[in-house]
């Protein structure tokens, strides 16, 4: 009796010990990775800065030195900040119009199968259409504020959004379903606790492919016509050929889409509820 | 109680038809435990789709305690091969999902899941995922999960095909006891001979496809059974020997 205890105590401590030297090993392969990145980093800074006048004209490449001292000074901006809560005002907006849409569409098409038949030669040939060349109708219709903006993001984001949930849904295991009707499910609880929890992964992954999208359209639009945001910002900066200051847009654009990123991420894990499995080899860092 | 009638199936595909069965006539008793064993393809799954509503025959009828079957109904549980167990609900919530949908309270659900749960020795894996339990285990929650809302007969479609030897006998002794205590009528699927005796108190053996009734065996060994040992009875050995020599007609004629 003893015997075994002890013996079952020492298997789990060299079960923990395996997995500590594990999380040890993961952990140096990633500070590695993590360097390599950093020095990746700083050469090309290095190059960039240096390099104006002898390899390339820093006319046309700008500076770090001069893109960082123009975001310096728009970080103290207040204008600045405006344009990023108008962008990002609309952006919201464009992204919640297009999502909910795309996903109440997409369940609406997968459950109904006469409605997806008849409306999917229309849904090809909209999606088709370039969306910059609505936008000049988007503009006459909703005007130069945030409506035109907010309509070109929401019809990039709807696609996306309501091709994902479609497939998603239409590829849940129909072993699964069938099980649900043995089990009693009606019509609507069969869409809400099998089908939609099922397709989950899949209309999360919409959702995070159409955000892009959503910054695209605004950009797109406040590059038309506006007088604020940050497309206006950076179509104001180019028109001078401000090279530096294209680039600081650029790079802040850049952070904020990798903010966003991260924020649905985040949302993703809570969504999913726990973590998939971790995987213990240290490769896939 | 269950009566079927005159039950065929044709499949038409675009370059041929299969007759998967051909008028099949049985009669099930109310609490009785009648298993079916027949050559692979000759239609077992066809008729328990059938029996589950998921799928229409051809021609014939099904009753159930006279009342013509239409579609899916509480009244017939199928338990399949494949678990099929929800991924993302925790074991509880998987074995308690036809309350759910049936709108029993949350704690009175958990409460009769928990019973059940703890019958069948799964007992503080009640908020694992089915990832995480092995497949003997997520079969148990696949039975119990039809059981927790006792339908008057439970169709079983080989579920403990994919399980290894032991777990099986181990798992045919807890059918046993849930079946005693729910007293249902359960129509079961087999592959395996042994199992199909020492389950069941009939035992009817199918023909080649198109599958039909070759043979009815009354099983006369008494209840309770205790299936780690049923094997070694004489009666139990008559009985293999003869329907061996059935299922074997049948194979061969395939
Ligand atoms: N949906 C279907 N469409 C066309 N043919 C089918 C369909 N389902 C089954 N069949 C055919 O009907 C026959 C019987 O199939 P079924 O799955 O009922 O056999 P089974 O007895 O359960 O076999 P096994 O023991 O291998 O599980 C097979 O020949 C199969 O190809
Ligand atoms: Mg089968």
């Amino acid at each position: 009796m003893t015997d075994i205890q002890i013996s079952a105590e020492s298997g789990d401590a060299a079960a923990l010990a395996e997995s500590a030297r594990f999380a040890g090993r993961r952990r140096r392969y990633q500070t590695t990775v993590r360097l390599a990145q950093a020095l990746i980093v700083f050469f090309v800074l290095l190059l960039w800065q240096f390099g104006g006048g002898i390899l390339f004209d820093a006319f046309y490449l700008g500076s770090p030195r001069g893109i960082g001292l123009i975001l310096l000074n728009d970080l103290q901006d207040p204008l600045f900040y405006r344009d990023i809560r108008v962008t990002g005002t609309e952006m919201a907006l464009g992204y919640g119009l297009g999502a909910s849409l795309g996903i109440a569409f997409g369940g609406i098409f997968a459950r109904w199968r006469f409605v997806a038949d008849v409306f999917d030669p229309f849904f090809v040939a909209f999606n088709s259409i370039p969306r910059i060349a609505l936008a000049p109708l988007l503009v006459i219709w909703f005007g130069i504020d945030t409506g035109a903006k907010v309509v070109l993001a929401a019809t990039l984001v709807f696609f996306v959004t309501f091709f994902s949930t479609l497939a998603g849904i239409r590829n849940v295991d129909s072993a699964l379903i069938n099980v649900a009707r043995v089990l009693g499910v009606n019509e609507w609880q069969l869409f809400f606790k099998v089908q939609l929890p099922a397709s989950l992964s899949w209309i999360i992954n919409g959702l995070r492919l159409s955000l892009p999208f959503a910054l695209i359209g605004v950009i797109v639009g406040e590059f038309l016509v506006a007088s604020s945001g940050l497309g206006y910002r950076l179509n104001m900066y180019s028109t001078t050929y401000n090279t530096n200051g294209t680039f600081a847009m650029i790079i802040v654009m850049m952070v904020f889409m990798m903010c966003l990123n991260g924020a649905v991420s985040f949302l993703e894990r809570k969504a999913i509820g726990r973590a998939p499995a971790e995987d213990q080899s240290y490769l896939h860092a | 109680m269950l009566k079927i009638e005159g039950l065929s199936k044709r499949f038409v595909g675009a370059d041929k038809t299969v007759t998967a069965i051909d008028g099949i006539h049985l009669e099930v008793s109310s609490g009785e435990f009648v298993t079916m064993v027949g050559p692979s393809g000759c239609g077992k799954s066809t008729i328990l789709n059938i029996l589950s509503g998921l799928m229409t025959p051809t021609l014939g009828s099904v009753t159930v305690n006279g009342v013509p079957l239409k579609g899916v109904t509480r009244d017939i549980g199928y338990v399949t091969q494949q678990a099929n167990l929800m991924p993302w609900r925790t074991l509880i919530d998987n074995v308690s999902f036809p309350l759910e949908v049936s709108g029993v309270k949350t704690a009175e659900r958990q409460s009769r899941a928990r019973d059940l749960i703890k019958l069948v020795g799964l007992a503080g894996f009640e908020h694992a995922y089915p990832d995480q339990l092995s497949g003997g285990m997520r079969q148990r929650a696949n039975i119990i999960r039809t059981m927790i809302y006792e339908p008057k007969v439970i169709l079983m479609d080989e579920p403990f095909g994919p399980l290894d030897a032991q777990t099986r006998v181990v798992l045919q002794d807890l059918l046993l006891s849930l079946w005693s205590r729910a007293k249902s009528t359960i129509l079961f699927i087999t592959h395996d001979l042994q199992e199909a005796i020492g389950l069941g108190d009939r035992v009817v053996l199918l023909s080649a496809r198109p599958g039909r009734i070759a043979s009815i065996e009354h099983v006369p060994l008494p209840r309770p059974r205790d299936v780690f040992k049923i094997h070694d009875s004489p009666d139990f050995r008559a009985l293999f020997d003869k329907l061996w020599l059935e299922l074997e007609k049948q194979v061969r004629t395939e």
